[in-house]
């Protein structure tokens, strides 16, 4: 069963061409895959199309079975809540804490600071930044940031995890730790998508790679 | 269930520091220019506290000039060649004393109707030649007023050279006047408000502006429009209660400070002027309505705006 699927996507910005052309792809249910191509192929597009912050300009995407082009607006939020997301930027809240950053998709669901605390506590000890917990992120180095943008992605057990260059500010090391707790989060049935183009990750790790490139995609053999 | 951390790689949670809050706001304050709206609300809220003081001041003077002006009515005797003026001053003093509904009637003297004329012809001695009327001051029981037309006609049969002055066109005047002002009263206030209202809503686009990067990512956390109007919401609630009520505050001293110079006002201005929440239950309310209504304007506008903004920049 499939959790994603584009058929025909096409994306352009404005009057310019299009960046995206054709786009036929699924994602099964439970998969973990990656998705690579060249700076600039547009694999940060794609995943703000997954992300219903992109409207794509043709074709059709259907995500958890609902054709999202023929849902009324009130009803993206419902989808997005199915979806975590770590951004390349990272993009935490700099006013708000670690811990306030990452129960925020809770607070958004309306949960109770009391029903939520020792959950997230747990899930900053995960990402080994539970003594940060009160710090703000102008204080955290890149890779904590990273974890904090992790944990905020995870927080609500996404059906759907996607990752826009997870380890693109982090050693090698740390890397291979965050790709490890993916991969753990994936064996709980979590569908995981990570986009980057860092080829030790695509070599280390057998997953399938579906290739960005021209603005169409392939999934690589 | 939760994925494990990596064995011995952090120290156990009975070392974890506690939170500090956990609960900041999401959206920051310091970005929104809520300072800048305040002053602005507050002095529009000042013009409207005494855009009211000014309304309540008029109707308070009006209703008790015209209640002046209908409690008493004057005769006048002719004083032309050929009038028995003192004869017909006595007659008409008689019959009004016999009508039912008039508590007095009292004969002006002479002397005090030639100083009512004095302001308009100066103290010559012109005022001996004209022929001045004699006025009667008539006082009404206004709990059983007379039948003011029917005196008109028996004076005008046993008197002629008598006229009743029931100084209806000053009473319509006046009325006319604080209908008038009543009007620009409501249209300044109106206007003040719509002000207050396009204010808000440029302070809530410049507030969703310089917080565009945390509503995105709200909103791909999930966050329904709803979610992100309570969260500004609150803010632009408390701005505008805050500058309404420091309007009033500004807007009752200005009445008081007014009050120490008002030595030449009439009774019920001077009055509002020295006491104004004394004046009457309805200047008490009508001033407290300010922040009321700034709250609700501040309220019902960034609503609108924030959804509007909203469906605009998502």
């Amino acid at each position: 069963m499939s959790i994603v699927r584009f058929e025909n996507v096409g994306l352009r910005y404005g009057s310019g061409p299009e960046v995206l052309k054709d786009l036929n792809l699924t994602l099964e249910t439970g998969s973990f895959s990656f998705l690579t191509g060249a700076s600039g192929a547009g694999k940060t597009s794609l995943m703000r199309m997954l992300l219903l912050a992109l409207k794509p300009t043709r074709g059709m995407i259907t995500l958890f079975g609902e054709n999202v082009g023929a849902l009324p607006r009130s009803r993206l939020p419902d989808l997005r809540r199915r979806i975590g997301v770590v951004f390349q930027e990272f993009r935490l809240l700099d006013h708000l804490t670690t811990f306030e950053n990452v129960a925020l998709p809770l607070r958004i669901r309306g949960a109770k600071l009391n029903d939520y605390r020792d959950n997230v506590m747990e899930l900053l000890d995960w990402v080994g930044l539970d003594h940060h917990a009160n710090a703000y992120p102008p204080v955290l180095s890149g890779g904590e940031k990273q974890r904090a943008a992790i944990a905020r992605a995870v927080v609500s057990s996404p059906e759907l995890l996607l990752a826009d260059e997870p380890t693109g500010n982090v050693d090698p090391a740390l890397a291979l730790r965050l790709m490890k707790l993916f991969r753990q989060l994936n064996q709980f049935g979590t569908t995981v998508l990570i986009a980057t183009h860092d080829t030790h990750l695509l070599e280390t790790f057998d997953v399938p790679v579906l290739q960005l490139a021209d603005g169409r995609t392939e999934w690589l053999p | 269930m939760r994925p494990q951390a990596a064995a011995g790689s952090r120290p156990s949670s009975a070392t974890r520091p506690a939170l500090v809050t956990g609960r900041a706001k999401v959206i920051p304050e310091a970005t929104a220019p809520h300072m800048t709206l305040m002053t602005a609300m507050a002095a529009m809220c000042y013009l409207a506290v005494l855009a009211i003081g000014a309304l309540l001041m008029t109707s308070a003077a009006v209703n008790s000039w015209t209640s002046q002006v209908a409690s008493e009515v004057t005769v006048q005797i002719s004083g032309a060649d050929g009038v028995d003026v003192d004869g017909d001053t006595a007659r008409a003093a008689r019959i009004l004393r016999d009508t039912p509904g008039i508590s007095g009637a009292t004969v002006v003297p002479a002397a005090e109707a030639r100083r009512l004329l004095e302001p308009w012809l100066g103290k010559s001695a012109i005022l001996d030649d004209l022929p001045i009327p004699q006025l009667i001051n008539v006082s009404i029981d206004k709990a059983s007023p007379p039948d003011l037309e029917g005196l008109r006609a028996r004076l005008a049969a046993e008197v002629p050279s008598a006229t009743l002055d029931t100084h209806r066109r000053w009473q319509a005047e006046l009325i006319s006047m604080a209908g008038t002002l009543t009007w620009l009263a409501i249209a300044v206030l109106s206007l003040i408000a719509s002000a207050a209202a396009v204010l808000v809503v440029y302070a809530t686009r410049a507030a969703m502006e310089a917080n565009r990067e945390v509503l995105e990512v709200l909103y791909l956390a999930g966050a329904r429009d709803s979610f992100i109007s309570r969260e500004v919401l609150w803010r632009f609630c408390l701005t505008g209660l805050k500058a309404g009520l420091i309007g009033a505050l500004l807007g009752f001293i200005t009445f008081i400070l007014l009050g120490f110079g008002s030595g030449r006002l009439a009774g019920p201005v001077k009055d509002f002027l020295y006491d104004p929440l004394g004046a009457s239950s309805t200047s008490y309310l009508a001033i407290l309505a300010v922040p009321v209504v700034a709250t609700v304007i501040s309220l019902i506008t960034a609503r609108l705006s924030i959804s509007r903004v909203l469906k605009a920049m998502f």
